[in-house]
């Protein structure tokens, strides 16, 4: 839905554009060298823009696990014959995990998330899936950036409709990519959300790759879809790249960086979000994305290095926000598109397959783990039939976290959980 | 056969039209040559068929093949120091790569033949990330450009082979009693039929026939092992049989959904997105009768009226490849040094040898986020400086070829003229008047650096990123 005064807006967007880009002393200034720029910035925009969630507005931070993340090696059934009979050289001996109860345990390189549960600030959720599950990346993707039912094509995505539905006339920061694409999750009718690339894209004398886990699955996102004009949509992104940039260099020059954040791509993008909320950037969603768990293949040492990646980065935002006293205001998900198949290949990997778990964190959670495990044994063509179904984890966030009617978000209603606290 | 364009239809808009989708733009010199020899003759140059590429050195199978004889005479430890010498290499290789590919692109004769092998890159999207050997990746590229506008079904049985392929899909690890399904998959998904055309046992039953694809380590050629090859009787499409890989792939072209998959996609590459159901139609109907040969659904493509309509012209955004091959065409400059050239593509999103994944690249609206557009003017910005910076690009911009005296001494020619050098959409009156004022607050003639200042901020405009 275009908004009813997006004509006018979009006209007085272009004479502004139109002065700006062709003022004398309009300088185009540009996120991607923020850290390295923010001292010597210039920029002429006024703020047009205003913040309309306060200091105190929830706040919502999204990972995806992009590839299929094997649900199995991450929340582990060691208790279960069936898993180390049909995993019998990636099946993890119950010696090596990090134990929660009788029955799971964490990967052993999940410490991070491990010291989150002990001090009960994790909520870990059993075989989340979707009706008539797909195997396909990209369509199961879409379906749970869209949240449609598996035999429908949405074009929007669950959080673009969050922001037509809940958040306009917001500057266009209230979403937040943290890479140089647009997650098929922020399509929306009014293009809504910038992208912020400012790890890994600076000029490399050496030329040297970045290397994504030898996984030929990275970030998956979508097309944008919006009904403007594809020079309106030039125009209106042209000026939001302005706009936030000029918000986001002050509050990154104020902020420092802070100290415990591993060094890897994915902790320094949770240490960029740390300072942008420390800054109060008006920000509702963050978006964020690690990819690598296409595991076909040796499985082993990739999984275990995407595993130690995603428990220490999480645990050091977990325990920025809490220093920074704004635990309270954030919930963190992580989702990916599907788990693996329960059996492994013969080639020391995994396939595609259906159910994961979800990890959730944030102020308001009821820690522990939380759903039902899948059988490892009553499958559907070998893979896990899913226990919750991921739209009901939207509808709780929506709802009881982001304060927002969820069923005009899911076009359709879908019923709430208990792991955000009342 | 779809409504061909009108003869009267050709002139200056149209051929520029032409020139700029099906390659990669041209000087206004060019655009108007191509005005009188015609559309005809325009399009037969654009498809005319690939004359052989030499291999650059840096990127030759002799290297490889040497290589591996030197290395079956080493010590383990000998062995794993020169591996991870030839890693660190092959970072410096790729990026020549990245720049020899360019060159080929800017090359007017090329042009035609180098956009389809951009086309079907991001349709076979392999990423040298995981195949970490950029030979092996300028290899499949020499693949596609021998097949650019040949046989899509040879084709397809070509890429099954193809050693890089073979690597980033995991053929290499599949063997009977343990086929992976990583490259069937894809095949029907991606290469072929598009999502619900086939059923999940349609992968597992392909999976198994593309068993026994090998490629031989540093070398990299390909191998067939008979041993590894699952020879029992598969299931496909309804069919029954002890199924080869070209055997399915044979199977696979019988569809009726391969033809218009292909077709759709082609369409939505050059001329539009989601074409309508009968231009689908009328080219995978030509496609199917010229027995999956593309020239002619190529030539038809480009000499249909709908190629030339107003939902066509000046509504595509530019790739980060045509934004800046284009833009070296139409400012008549060198193209950027190697080092900047893979610093841009990277940073727009658009690194050649590394698509995101065996997708390819979204493209269109997908391309333009606050981000990419921040890089595409820096890019721009770099490429009008006169800084010290400038360097690092290559020579300045050849001023004196883009304006003519007449138009140093007249802000609204002077505008009008870069305008049709450089815009595919015609400049509203406001933003038009805007530029004729600032070329106006410049003494006349307008100096070398007023020129450029203005150049830079047309192509800091909105309008410049489509065409």
């Amino acid at each position: 839905m275009m908004q009813p005064d997006s004509e006018f807006s979009l006209q007085s967007r272009r004479q502004f554009l139109s002065r700006l880009g062709l003022g004398a002393a309009a300088t185009w200034t540009l996120p991607l060298f923020l850290d390295r720029t923010f001292g010597a910035l210039e920029n002429d925009a006024p703020s047009v823009t205003q913040a309309l969630t306060g200091k105190d507005s929830p706040i919502l931070v999204v990972l995806q696990l992009a590839g299929g993340n094997d649900g199995l090696n991450t929340l582990i059934p060691y208790s279960d014959d069936t898993y180390h009979r049909l995993r019998p050289t990636l099946g993890f001996a119950a010696d090596k995990i990090h134990k929660l109860d009788d029955h799971f345990a964490f990967h052993p390189a999940l410490t991070g998330l491990k010291s989150l549960h002990d001090d009960g600030l994790l909520t870990t959720i059993h075989g989340v899936g979707y009706p008539n599950p797909n195997r396909s990346h990209f369509r199961s993707t879409e379906i749970w950036q869209t949240a449609s039912a598996a035999n429908v094509t949405e074009k929007h995505g669950w959080l673009g409709r969050y922001f037509d539905n809940a958040c306009k006339g917001c500057d266009a920061s209230v979403g937040v990519s943290l890479s140089s694409d647009m997650p098929q999750a922020f399509a929306a009718a009014s293009p809504t959300g910038i992208c912020l690339a400012t790890n890994n894209r600076r000029l490399n004398e050496k030329g040297e790759e970045e290397d994504t886990g030898g996984s030929s699955i990275d970030m998956l996102s979508g097309a944008t879809a919006s009904k403007i004009s594809p020079l309106d949509y030039l125009k209106r992104t042209s000026l939001d790249g302005r706009m936030s940039n000029k918000r986001i260099s002050e509050i990154l020059g104020k902020t420092p960086t802070p100290s415990g954040f591993p060094n890897n791509a994915l902790a320094q993008q949770f240490s960029t979000i740390s300072r942008l909320i420390a800054g109060g950037l008006p920000t509702r969603v963050y978006y964020l994305s690690l990819g690598g768990f296409d595991t076909h293949n040796n499985q082993q040492a990739t999984h275990e290095r995407l595993m130690d990646t995603l428990g220490s980065s999480i645990n050091a935002f977990v325990r920025e926000m809490q220093r920074q006293g704004n635990y309270q205001r954030v919930m963190l998900l992580t989702f990916s598109e599907f788990g693996r198949r329960v059996a492994e290949n013969g080639n020391g990997g995994t396939d595609h397959g259906t159910a994961a778990p979800m990890f959730i964190t944030g102020g308001a959670i009821a820690p522990g783990i939380h759903g039902k495990a899948p059988s490892l044994t009553d499958l559907d063509a070998g893979d896990l039939k899913y226990t919750t179904d991921f739209r009901n984890i939207y509808a709780t966030v929506l709802d009881k976290w982001l304060k927002t009617d969820s069923s005009k978000v899911l076009q359709g209603k879908f019923a709430t959980q208990d792991f955000v606290k009342a | 056969m779809l409504p061909q364009a009108e003869k009267s239809g050709w002139n200056y808009a149209s051929a520029a039209h032409l020139l700029n989708r099906a390659g990669f733009g041209a000087p206004p010199r060019e655009i108007e040559a191509a005005v009188k020899a015609g559309r005809a003759a325009t399009i037969a140059r654009l498809l005319k068929a690939p004359a052989p590429v030499a291999d650059p050195s840096f990127a030759s199978t002799e290297k490889l093949n040497a290589a591996r004889g030197e290395l079956a005479l080493m010590s383990p430890d000998e062995r794993r120091a020169f591996i991870k010498e030839t890693i660190k290499k092959s970072g410096e290789d790729l990026r020549m790569l990245r720049g020899f590919w360019i060159d080929r692109m800017l090359q007017p004769e090329a042009a035609g033949v180098e956009k389809a092998v951009l086309f079907w890159h991001g349709h076979f999207a392999t990423s040298v990330v995981k195949v970490k050997n950029p030979t092996l990746m300028w290899k499949q590229n020499q693949l596609f450009r021998k097949y650019a506008f040949g046989d899509f079904r040879d084709m397809v049985k070509a890429i099954s082979c193809d050693p890089a392929m073979v690597l980033w899909l995991d053929l290499q690890q599949s063997r009977s009693g343990a086929p992976n399904e990583n490259f069937a998959r894809e095949l029907m998904e991606l290469f072929t039929l598009g999502i619900g055309n086939y059923t999940e046992d349609d992968i597992k039953a392909s999976a198994r026939a593309f068993t026994g694809y090998r490629t031989q380590g540093l070398s990299g050629t390909f191998d067939y092992v008979e041993q590894r090859h699952d020879d029992s009787e598969k299931v496909f499409m309804g069919k029954r049989g002890q199924f080869s890989g070209d055997d399915i792939i044979d199977l696979i072209f019988a569809q009726p959904a391969c033809a218009e998959f292909i077709c759709r996609k082609i369409w939505t590459f050059y001329a539009y997105e989601e074409p309508e159901p009968v231009i689908v139609k009328a080219l995978a109907d030509t496609f199917r009768k010229a027995k999956f040969q593309l020239r002619p659904v190529f030539d038809e493509m480009l000499n249909s009226r709908a190629f030339y309509s107003a939902e066509a012209m000046g509504t595509q955004i530019k790739s980060p490849v045509q934004f800046i091959v284009q833009g070296c065409r139409e400012l008549e400059c060198d193209p950027p040094a190697p080092v900047v050239l893979q610093q841009t593509l990277r940073g727009t999103g658009q690194l050649l040898f590394a698509p995101p994944n065996v997708k390819g690249w979204d493209g269109n609206r997908a391309w333009i986020n606050t981000a990419t557009l921040a890089d595409r003017v820096e890019f721009t910005d770099t490429l009008v400086s006169t800084s010290a910076k400038r360097r690092l690009i290559g020579n300045p911009l050849p001023v004196e070829k883009l304006v003519t005296d007449e138009m140093i001494n007249n802000s609204a020619l002077l505008i009008d003229g870069l305008a049709t050098r450089l815009l595919s959409v015609s400049l509203d009156q406001a933003t038009r008047a805007d530029l004729i004022a600032e070329a106006e607050t410049h003494d006349k003639p307008l100096s070398r650096s007023a020129t450029l200042s203005l150049i830079g901020k047309m192509l800091r405009l909105p309008e410049y990123q489509l065409v």
